[in-house]
């Protein structure tokens, strides 16, 4: 109770200094600037909760600490799918009046990040293997990446449409609409909600797939309906924020060594502790940068994230946990 | 007095494992209040009876049932509350205290949203019945060899099934955990549960079971009682060896 | 596959989730028109290249986010009503002279909330533009409109024609692009034969071409030139290999300023006809980069370099 209570207050600070933070200063600050703000924060708070409870999901399902959406394949994939509906929808202006932009993306993402999870759950059999889950994963993301590549080199003389597509890449959430949020909204939450339900049956899944089975876990529906959260979590995610790694690799585990492996606290604890660590990069994002504009917050995710996966790692190794 | 009817049955039951059949024709039946011992030598086939009588291994021809109805038809936490499984080995990590474990043992009971009443009642009775309740709090992967099949027998207890299926709970344990493992197990049967238990050693075996299974290369090679199943012919067809009646180590089991 | 309860349950969680999300994603088109109060002629809706409708009115705090139309608002003597133009369009443009009355110049990727504080009454975007800035923009209160991407003389013309209607300037916007039109087709020389060219730059070793669909296409055919890369199939802008080139065997070759001497020095070059015989028209690289009426310009370059060949 006392890490979700230090959560809430970590979010509640982050979100106060996001809505104080931007080129506008407080004073000159009017209602539309301020909805403005709200919307950003919004979307840093459902992406943050998204990732985090994501990885979550993900780390229960393989049973692997390291398994997160951006360190699997599964954020490359969804973010291949926006891209295709962001080319899409300015290439092809016609797909809008099929879906509007704001649900294109999100569906585009969705299947994006089921495809790569369906190839990482296709081959990586052995679900204990973390070594095989955590390769594979490489590989996706670079299949993804390499495809997203080749998307932005058909964007070559379309200089804004580059822009667009590199943007979205190094991440950001400073595109987001009132629409976009409101999209992603009934998605957060009811993938958060479900997630939480399965909380107790990735408990016993921590058993391994067979103990699992014998103790009446139908691992069978399991995985497929993680699988689907797990995809929808992502997608919203990268669709708000585009290229944002590691927030699902590092929450979850910091959380884990306090609160231990019980999985309905943990996803509680990560959707308020990843809105919160999103939230806060999103300021330093914001204020760190000399000058007028903004690091893309994906850089800054990877900085503090890339050190984290190497020491973790290193830890676990030693521990003989890996 | 009237043996009880059989609560599992197993007719002629074939299973495949990786493309190769690794159980051919068994037929078998248990009932409650009784110890059947598995016995063969190593890729015999008794741990992958042992997980097809859980449900857990499809079966290629054949069918296990249990109170008549085909274990593959029930849903897994019907299954769980019928039939309990306790592996050789646990692939648990750590972060889990031991009633965490043995709370793993009620999902089958508990609802979508809250536990059932008798969660915790049930999870202290299992406790109690491995005499075990004093290691509640202590980290799973800090326990002894011994302690940890004893947590995972009452993770068994907990789902309330009334048959056990045990697979090797005593290998890679010394001579004192091995017997009070056996010691309970015999308790469990006297209490009314439906023992299926896999084991190595055929000391053990004389004087753990009612029934024994000796299994050879997947088929059933001699099924009865210990005196008719462990004999010098037998053992000699299965193991390649020769049973010399009083050589090597005998120990008694107290209160079997 | 037996479905279950639980199936059941995240199946109809899962549509429920989806229908919500489509509930508030779903916008109807509207008409965003200028602020109430304005003065000046009823307003009649003009349609953005997104689909929306803009009323057409007095607007005078216009933000340009296209650098492609800014040359025509200052050639229309609208720059007085800019706002804020791109830094590019301040400083290489065509026009970039007349629009250095502009009072804001915003650089590459502005933040929202720069454009929000300037309290502009009308916002200019390019087709290639992120349709969800174009939408927050809207959330804002701002009338947002897409002139388009300009990737031809026509789609110049268009786009000019549509801003002047929407700024209530129809019938100087047509008048402005039939003229930059009559304009291109007589920039060629019809003394001159018809020979066959195609552009390419070089950058980092690779050949970039620029063909059909492009403002290179239009600078070849308004020079009198035919462009052999689109004969032979090619559109838009490709990624050539020297075989490709000699399979198209262009008599001249269109380049920026100083690419000449390194087309000329690669292997092979000698099997292209326009290479081996040095017809080769060099255009300043800012004016071959000009889009919008500024094409204009390129054109006469260009028509000047292939009065100058060999």
């Amino acid at each position: 109770m006392r890490m979700i209570l230090g959560a809430s207050l970590l979010l509640a600070v982050a979100a106060a200094a996001s809505l104080m933070t931007g080129p506008v200063g407080w004073s000159d600050l009017d209602h539309q600037l301020l909805l403005l703000r709200l919307v950003r924060l919004l979307a840093g708070i459902l992406a943050g909760a998204a990732l985090a409870v994501a990885g979550v999901l993900m780390q229960g399902l393989f049973r692997n600490p390291l398994a997160s959406p951006s360190v699997t394949g599964v954020s490359a994939g969804a973010a291949l799918g926006v891209e295709l509906a962001l080319m899409g929808s300015v290439l092809m202006p016609g797909l809008l009046t099929i879906l509007p932009a704001a649900c294109l993306r999100p569906a585009a993402g969705c299947a994006g990040a089921a495809l790569a999870l369906g190839c990482l759950l296709a081959v990586a059999r052995r679900r204990g293997d973390i070594t095989s889950v955590v390769l594979l994963g490489m590989v996706l993301s670079m299949l993804f990446s390499a495809l997203g590549a080749y998307l932005l080199s058909l964007a070559n003389d379309r200089w804004e449409l580059g822009r667009i597509l590199v943007t979205f890449t190094l991440g950001g959430i400073d595109t987001a609409t009132g629409r976009s949020v409101a999209v992603a909204t009934p998605l957060v939450a009811v993938a958060l909600g479900a997630s939480w339900c399965w909380g107790r049956t990735l408990d016993v899944a921590l058993s391994g797939e067979r103990e699992a089975a014998s103790l009446g876990v139908d691992t069978v529906a399991m995985m497929r309906w993680a699988l689907v959260w797990t995809a929808v979590l992502a997608a919203a995610a990268v669709t708000l924020g585009g290229g944002i790694g590691f927030v699902g690799l590092i929450v979850p585990n910091v959380l884990r060594a306090y609160l231990g492996p019980g999985h309905r606290q943990l996803i509680v604890a990560c959707a308020l502790g990843g809105a919160a660590f999103l939230t806060a990069a999103d300021v330093c994002a914001r204020v760190l940068h000399p000058g007028p504009g903004e690091i893309p917050l994906g850089a800054i995710t990877s900085l503090v994230g890339a050190p984290f996966f190497i020491w973790f790692f290193t830890r676990e190794r030693a521990a003989g946990r890996l | 007095m009237n043996a009880p009817g059989p609560v599992l049955t197993i007719e002629a039951l074939s299973v495949v494992r990786a493309g190769r059949e690794v159980l051919h024709g068994i037929s078998l039946s248990l009932r409650a209040g009784q110890v059947q011992v598995l016995i063969g030598p190593n890729g015999s086939g008794k741990s992958s009876l042992a997980m097809a009588a859980c449900g857990l291994l499809p079966p290629a021809a054949g069918a296990v049932t249990v109170g008549g109805v085909a274990i593959t038809r029930l849903a897994p936490r019907m299954r769980a509350r019928l039939v309990a499984y306790v592996p050789q080995r646990s692939e648990l990590g750590s972060g889990l205290s031991v009633e965490q474990v043995v709370a793993m043992g009620r999902f089958a009971h508990d609802g979508a949203w809250g536990r059932d009443a008798s969660h915790h009642q049930a999870i202290r009775e299992a406790l109690m019945q491995v005499d075990a309740l004093e290691l509640a709090r202590r980290p799973f992967t800090e326990l002894s060899g011994g302690e940890t099949q004893r947590v995972l027998i009452a993770r068994a207890l907990a789902t309330s099934a009334s048959i056990l299926i045990l697979d090797e709970p005593s290998s890679a344990l010394d001579v004192a955990h091995r017997l009070g493992i056996l010691r309970l197990l015999r308790r469990l049967a006297g209490a009314g549960k439906a023992v299926l238990v896999a084991l190595h050693d055929l000391t053990e075996a004389t004087q753990l079971a009612d029934q024994v299974v000796l299994l050879h290369a997947g088929r059933i090679l001699a099924q009865g009682s210990p005196q008719e199943v462990i004999s010098p012919g037998n053992v000699r067809s299965a193991y390649g060896v020769t049973l010399l009646p009083g050589a090597g180590y005998g120990y008694a089991l107290d209160g079997c | 596959m037996p479905v279950t309860r639980s199936d059941w349950a995240n199946a109809g969680a899962l549509l429920g989730a989806c229908l919500l999300a489509l509930a508030c994603g779903w916008t109807r088109a509207g008409t965003a028109g200028p602020a109430a109060g304005a003065s000046g002629p009823a307003a009649s809706p003009v349609r953005s290249a997104d689909g929306s409708w803009v009323a057409s009115g007095p607007y005078r705090r216009i933000i340009s986010l296209d650098p492609a139309i800014d040359d025509a608002l200052a050639e229309m003597g609208m720059a007085t009503r800019l706002l804020a133009v791109s830094s590019w369009s301040y400083a290489h443009g065509s026009r970039a002279r007349l629009l250095h009355q502009v009072p804001h110049q915003l650089p590459p990727g502005a933040a929202l909330e720069d454009l929000l504080a300037l309290h502009g009454d009308l916002v200019l975007v390019s087709g290639a533009s992120d349709p969800l800035r174009s939408a927050q923009l809207r959330a804002a209160g701002m009338t947002v409109f897409n002139c388009g991407t300009e990737r031809t003389a026509a789609d110049a013309a268009q786009a000019l024609r549509q801003v002047a209607a929407l700024l209530g300037a129809g019938a100087l916007g047509e008048e402005l692009a039939s003229r930059f039109l009559s304009r291109l087709d007589r920039v060629r020389d019809p003394r001159l034969p018809p020979l066959c060219a195609c552009y390419v730059a070089i950058y980092g070793g690779e050949l970039l071409g620029g063909t059909a669909g492009t403002t290179y296409h239009d600078l070849l055919i308004a020079a009198g030139l035919s462009d052999a890369a689109a004969l032979h199939g090619w559109r838009d802008w490709p990624t050539y290999h020297l075989e490709d080139l000699v399979a198209m065997g262009p008599q001249v070759i269109l380049t920026a300023t100083g690419m000449g001497a390194t087309l000329r020095a690669l292997p092979g070059a000698g099997r292209i006809p326009a290479l081996a015989a040095k017809r080769i028209i060099e255009v300043d690289p800012e004016l071959l980069s000009l889009t919008g009426i500024g094409e204009l310009e390129a054109a006469e370059a260009v028509a000047a370099g292939r009065r100058q060949l060999p």
